[in-house]
């Protein structure tokens, strides 16, 4: 929350003097118009579902989100996201997430370009308490409580050539989603009691390895907007999530589609999936406690999306 | 062998967009034979709503000047018929650079260059660096469809 402050601060600081230089430069030469030195383009989007890295963040129901993306003509760039969530992958959360970044570019967009940023991604009242063992608190042993909350910060790489864009992701916060041994073995731990597994072999075997975080988790990103014509683009994205301690959680992700600009509207249609190295840990009980769901599961999903 | 599917899966994955993306940037590559008269003509925006002239400036024969000669909106009061959209003065690198670019849209005003790939023209309009921006690609038409009336 501290670093999201910053980085909110710090936009809010930059935008004052975005506006400020637009407002106090390029006054046009005679004959000529006064030409834009920032950019704020906004977006609000409805989807079927709403996946990061391949994963469902609305428990694979459908999801909506508003960006806004404010660009200087210094090469300086904020975003801002606002989405929904669902509460099955972030409990106790109010069903919403915001990202906010900061970040620099540079390069030609038809040869090689750059970037280099923060970002900060945060789930509003979201934590999960549990046991650093709940086995061991099981047996009468001795366990300590621990509150773990999904916020994550990361630091961000750019580089990508014409329409091929890549994105390296270093997790620099605590946790990567929450990702440490209480959540993710006691996440194990309810998906055996849910499939009537009374070994509890998984969470054994994940709290035998100790308690660990997440900080240092990987994300590469790579992807293509290839034009079909002038309104259609095709999309093609893979991408790969190395979560430190936790390499069983790594997961492949895919995302193949269409996007097509019509009235107005950007009307994409994709197939998208994850494939986690232990898929086990893709299940994600309901809120009852009672049934389970595949978050990696591939699927078609469908998109509008106004611009403004 | 079950755990390396991912990665045979990412290999594939990667390949098809280079792939992709290779034959996209020789396309783009084709566009660089082409010199400063091709932007000259007809271009339909790629909303199909709107046809652009590109042509010698009035004002300055050295440089290229674009406007709307024909909108589906034509008669309406989202009429811009006769609008002049976009102004580049020089020649450079196979592409018309150093202009703006006028969005009838938002009514505002942006950096701008200009490419042409065969029968597709790249119009990009962006805020201080060209990575900063968004490209518009246009389709060339012959002939001009009936609807501006004459100014």
């Amino acid at each position: 929350m501290k670093f999201l402050s910053a980085i909110l601060s710090s936009s809010t600081v930059l935008m004052a003097a975005m506006l400020a230089a637009s407002a106090s430069s390029h006054a046009a030469e005679p004959g000529e118009p006064e030409i834009q030195s920032y950019s704020l383009d906004m977006e609000a989007k409805v989807s079927t579902d709403r996946r990061t890295n391949g994963l469902s963040d609305t428990y694979r129901r459908p999801g909506a989100e508003f960006t806004v993306t404010a660009a200087h003509e210094s090469g300086f760039l904020g975003y801002l996201q606002l989405g929904t969530v669902a509460k099955e992958s972030f409990p106790d959360g109010n069903k919403t997430t915001a990202v906010g970044a900061l970040g620099y570019r540079w390069g030609k967009p038809e040869g090689w370009h750059f970037g280099v940023g923060a970002a900060q991604e945060i789930f509003p009242g979201a934590s999960v308490e549990l046991h650093d063992n709940e086995l061991v608190y099981a047996m009468g042993g001795p366990a300590e409580v621990i509150k773990t909350n999904f916020d994550t910060t990361f630091g961000l790489l750019e580089f990508g050539y014409g329409i091929m864009e890549a994105r390296y992701m270093l997790v620099l916060s605590k946790d990567f989603r929450g990702n440490n041994t209480s959540v993710v073995c006691g996440t194990a731990a309810q998906i055996a009691q849910i499939q009537g597994d009374l070994t509890f072999g998984e969470a054994s075997s994940c709290y035998d390895r100790g308690y660990r975080n997440s900080r240092g988790s990987q994300l590469l990103q790579v992807e293509a907007k290839i034009p079909l014509n002038g309104n259609t683009r095709l999309l093609t994205h893979v991408g790969y999530t190395a979560v430190r301690n936790f390499s069983f959680l790594n997961t492949l992700d895919y995302k193949l589609g269409v996007i097509h600009t019509r009235w107005g509207l950007d009307f994409e249609a994709d197939i998208v999936g994850g494939s986690m190295r232990n898929s086990y840990y893709a299940n994600t009980p309901n809120t009852a406690m009672d049934a389970l769901k595949r978050i990696d599961k591939p699927a078609l999903m469908a998109s509008i999306a106004k611009r403004f | 062998m079950m755990k390396r599917l991912p990665f045979v899966g990412l290999c594939t994955a990667l390949s098809f967009m280079l792939t992709s993306a290779w034959v996209h940037a020789a396309q783009t590559t084709a566009q660089t034979t082409n010199g400063p008269n091709d932007a000259k003509g007809l271009w339909l925006s790629a909303d199909k709503g709107a046809v652009i002239e590109f042509t010698d400036c009035a004002d300055m024969a050295s440089a290229l000047c674009a406007t709307i000669v024909w909108d589906k909106d034509a008669g309406t009061p989202l009429d811009t018929c006769g609008l002049m959209i976009a102004k580049l003065k020089k020649y450079e690198d196979e592409a018309w650079r150093d202009g703006w670019v006028h969005d009838p849209r938002t009514k505002k005003n942006y950096k701008a260059t200009v490419r042409v790939n065969k029968d597709t023209l790249s119009l990009r309009a962006y805020i201080g660096t060209e990575i900063l921006g968004e490209t518009e690609e246009m389709s060339r038409v012959a002939t001009l469809p009936a609807g501006c009336k004459p100014r």
